[in-house]
């Protein structure tokens, strides 16, 4: 690629970071992929529901096909999900709802091309968010496979990464996300065999850049931020977190500190990038924009204070919030690391964090969601009790929540359920 | 008359016209369907040529298009395109599939070309997640058909699983009637036809209820008796790379230095129905190590067979001295049939040696660092292939027996 078109994608892809940053009007978003328009499990809007049952504050609530811990995105009038099915797992779903009724617009079936281990009961080969942009739909499996559909539902084109390369091989199922950021389908495929990074054209297919990677196995989401100005690809893993440039995969730099078994995803703000691991693992700040080994010269602080083992963490107003597996959700101040506050919530956690600069939710095991406000005197808001176990973490949009039981789809309607 | 030859260059009326013209259009229909059907061809070949990296998807979609716009005269032909290893095109052309059919079920459901589907679930040399998308479809048009054709199929190489778990609800219900006598005729042959963990172990476990004892070992082909060694010590994850001293030359007698003091050649023969190890119990709990497994079988003729093997941490396998298996994988448990290998045994005498590797200690203190290894031999439909053990003994105080574990 010439210098003059890096150049050229570097520019937008400021541009496109500083929109994005721009967009905290309050209005209403859409959630696109993972963790929500910006990554980071925040939403811009405000209006949200904090009061919801199983029979009050539901606008509808769907039945799903198979098992998925897959997180719902939405745009627009489109709610995309997936799921897996079958013989282990084999049978992929991938579908569209109606988000005002939660009727199935269209529902397509796949097969995938080579299912690994995966956590029964909580897992399966739809564990990795679909990611769209509101003309396409992109969702990654466990399988190895790799879909581009129109939004309405017509396939556009199709990759088996494991038939190109090399079969998974992970305990527990992939849970990499697809991340869709300026022209780029960025995908993290960590196992243990040849572990990579790759970089495709959403449009085509066709890769634009493949780095292999030391680490082996992990279950996290690439992050891009621009926390020092210039874009950065974090990326978690075995032991440590990488920087990359994201136009060209060339890594930046390694901080190591992390646990063997890296899941949640970074975050960053005021900064600063922010990762987490565990069990028994710490939370570290890391300076961005370095060079080679960094754990020395930019890690800020590093504490073990709540970290978690599979839940991601958010950041609000300088306050680093975390909720650990067993249900301590714990708040950090962002500069320094040290602890704000703690509190018991429920009995165990696999969703990750998500909320607005107000309200945070996080969603335990047995589909209860616990609402706090934000900040330095955080309070329980309510607690909202739903009949299903969910280990999915749950998305915004419009004012509505979305939250992915293991078997039905809830959307707690935004209206209906404000205090 | 012929088109194309005429009575002194003239037709000689309005009938002979008309006549001329259906054959002409009787021509030049038969000779559009025939096109019709070569660019059906044509279309589902250009599905099938889509490569890696997403090549050939812009071909795909304009075919797709195209075939998603006739009707279920194609559905067949789809079909056969599907039945293809390359999971990439034959999903392509699934989609134009479902969409077929569904549409075709709206208009009318009897239009599904019932007989090609059927021949095609039927042949088991197709590939199984095709025959399986033919069954729902054969299913939607008549519910009970999966229950009248899946229990006959307990060699199919795709249904065997569902035919031996019918067989079993079957032989439940018999045996909560008090009809023991077909309960166990039910059992036996579930046992008898069953490569599922689970379900042979179901069907000994009610066999024996029943009074009929069953041998699991025997039936798969599990080997038991062993000789063990180890531990070795094997920093990190070095230890499947690390050549120890078995590898080199298997002797009995010999001692050497392993990870925790001196380690010799153990008698071993393993009690668990599925012929695991428990290297734990066995030699010792650790860490960052080695172990080997030692034994002789012997056959009366040469024979073409499969070891099929579990393993945690990995496992390297030799058979008279070559080695025949590697894998290298971490942490991944001891799981029935995890590894498959094709071996050629000879008749008589067969020295295989096993090397299972102990990784590092998990970081969650509530997982338990395993270290097993179970195997078989068998033949490549997983029915046990009969042996016998030709262990040397060595000297006296190398037997490990219960009081020592």
């Amino acid at each position: 690629m010439c210098v003059c078109i890096r150049v050229l994608l570097r520019v937008q892809m400021i541009s496109l970071l500083m929109l994005a940053a721009a967009v905290s009007t309050g209005e209403a978003a859409d959630w696109p992929g993972w963790r929500g328009p910006q990554g980071n499990g925040i939403t811009s809007e405000k209006e949200l529901p904090t009061q919801w049952s199983e029979n009050k504050g539901i606008r509808w609530k769907v039945a799903l096909p198979g098992m998925g811990v897959s997180t719902p995105v939405i745009w627009n009038e489109y709610v995309f999900v997936t799921a897996s099915s079958g013989n282990k797992h084999g049978q992929l779903h991938f579908l569209c709802l109606d988000r005002k009724d939660g009727g199935v617009v269209w529902h397509r079936r796949f097969w995938g091309t080579s299912p690994t281990r995966y956590f029964q009961g909580r897992s399966s080969m739809a564990t990795p968010t679909p990611v769209t942009d509101g003309s396409m739909v992109w969702g990654f499996f466990g399988t190895g496979d790799l879909f581009c559909l129109d939004v309405k539902g017509n396939l556009l084109w199709s990759r088996s990464l494991v038939q190109e390369y090399e079969r998974f091989q992970n305990r527990f199922g992939m849970s990499s996300s697809p991340l869709l950021v300026n022209e780029m389908l960025i995908l993290q495929c960590d196992h243990w065999g040849q572990s990579y990074l790759i970089a495709m054209d959403p449009y085509s297919g066709k890769n634009l850049w493949k780095t292999n990677r030391k680490e082996n196995l992990s279950w996290t989401t690439p992050f891009l931020t621009r926390a020092g100005g210039e874009a950065e690809l974090i990326v978690c893993g075995n032991f440590q977190v990488r920087g990359y440039d994201p136009l060209t995969g060339t890594e930046q730099w390694v901080a190591r500190g992390l646990t063997q078994d890296s899941v949640p995803t970074a975050v960053s703000g005021d900064g600063l990038i922010f990762v987490t691991s565990g069990p028994g693992g710490a939370s570290l700040a890391i300076r961005p924009g370095g060079n080679g080994d960094v754990t020395e010269s930019h890690v800020l602080w590093r504490t073990p204070r709540g970290s978690p083992f599979v839940p991601s963490p958010v950041y609000v107003k300088g306050l680093f919030y975390l909720v650990s597996d067993k249900g301590i959700a714990t708040c950090l101040d962002g500069q320094t690391g040290k602890p704000v506050w703690q509190k018991r919530l429920g009995r165990a956690f696999t969703a990750s964090i998500i909320g607005s600069e107000t309200h945070l939710y996080y969603v335990d095991e047995d589909g209860t969601t616990s609402v706090l406000s934000t900040g330095p005197d955080s309070e329980v808001l309510s607690r909202n009790a739903l009949n299903e176990p969910v280990f999915s973490t749950p998305s915004i949009s419009n004012g509505d929540v979305f939250i992915r039981g293991i078997e039905h789809l809830y959307c707690v309607d935004g209206q209906s359920s404000l205090p | 008359m012929v088109p194309g030859q005429f009575d002194n260059g003239s037709f000689e009326s309005d009938y002979d016209m008309r006549k001329l013209g259906l054959v002409l259009l009787l021509t030049m229909g038969w000779g559009n369907l025939n096109a019709s059907d070569d660019r059906v061809t044509q279309w589902i070949e250009t599905i099938r040529s889509v490569g890696a990296q997403g090549r050939g998807s812009q071909e795909a979609r304009a075919a797709r298009t195209q075939l998603a716009g006739r009707g279920p005269e194609i559905l067949h032909d789809l079909l056969v395109g599907m039945d293809t290893p390359d999971i990439v095109s034959s999903n392509w052309l699934r989609s134009v599939f479902d969409e077929i059919v569904d549409r075709t079920w709206a208009q009318n459901p009897k239009l599904i070309p019932e007989q090609e589907f059927h021949d095609f679930f039927m042949d088991s040399r197709r590939e199984g997640r095709v025959r399986r998308l033919v069954l729902s479809v054969l299913a939607r048009r008549d519910p009970e058909f999966p229950g009248r054709i899946i229990p006959g199929l307990v060699e199919d190489p795709e249904f065997r699983f569902d035919a031996i778990d019918h067989l079993l609800k079957q032989a439940k219900r018999r045996q909560e009637n008090n009809e023991s006598e077909q309960a166990i005729t039910l059992f036996q042959r579930a046992f008898e036809f069953s490569r599922d963990e689970n379900q042979i172990r179901t069907a000994a476990d009610q066999l024996v209820n029943l009074g009929q004892p069953v041998s699991i070992v025997d039936q798969l082909g599990y080997i038991l008796d062993w000789y063990l060694i180890g531990p070795f010590h094997g920093p990190g994850t070095s230890s499947f790379g690390t050549v120890y001293p078995p590898e080199k030359n298997v002797d009995l007698q010999a001692r050497y230095m392993g990870k925790l003091g001196e380690v010799s050649w153990k008698r071993y023969r393993t009690k668990d129905t599925f012929g695991t190890v428990n290297l734990v119990d066995t030699l010792s709990p650790c860490d960052e190590a080695a172990a080997y497994a030692f034994t002789v079988v012997t056959l009366e003729k040469d024979h073409h067979a499969q070891f099929r093997c579990g393993a945690d941490d990995n496992l390297s396998i030799w058979l008279n001295d070559s080695k025949v298996f590697a894998k290298e994988e971490w942490k991944n448990g001891t799981r029935f049939d995890r590894f498959r290998v094709n071996v050629k045994l000879k008749k008589g005498r067969n020295r295989i040696l096993v090397k299972v590797c102990q990784g590092t200690k998990y970081s969650n203190p509530e997982l338990s660092n395993l270290w097993s290894v179970q195997m078989r031999i068998c033949e490549s439909d997983g029915k046990g292939v009969a042996f016998d053990y030709a262990l040397p003994e060595i000297r006296k105080g190398s037997q490990l027996n219960d009081s020592e574990r």
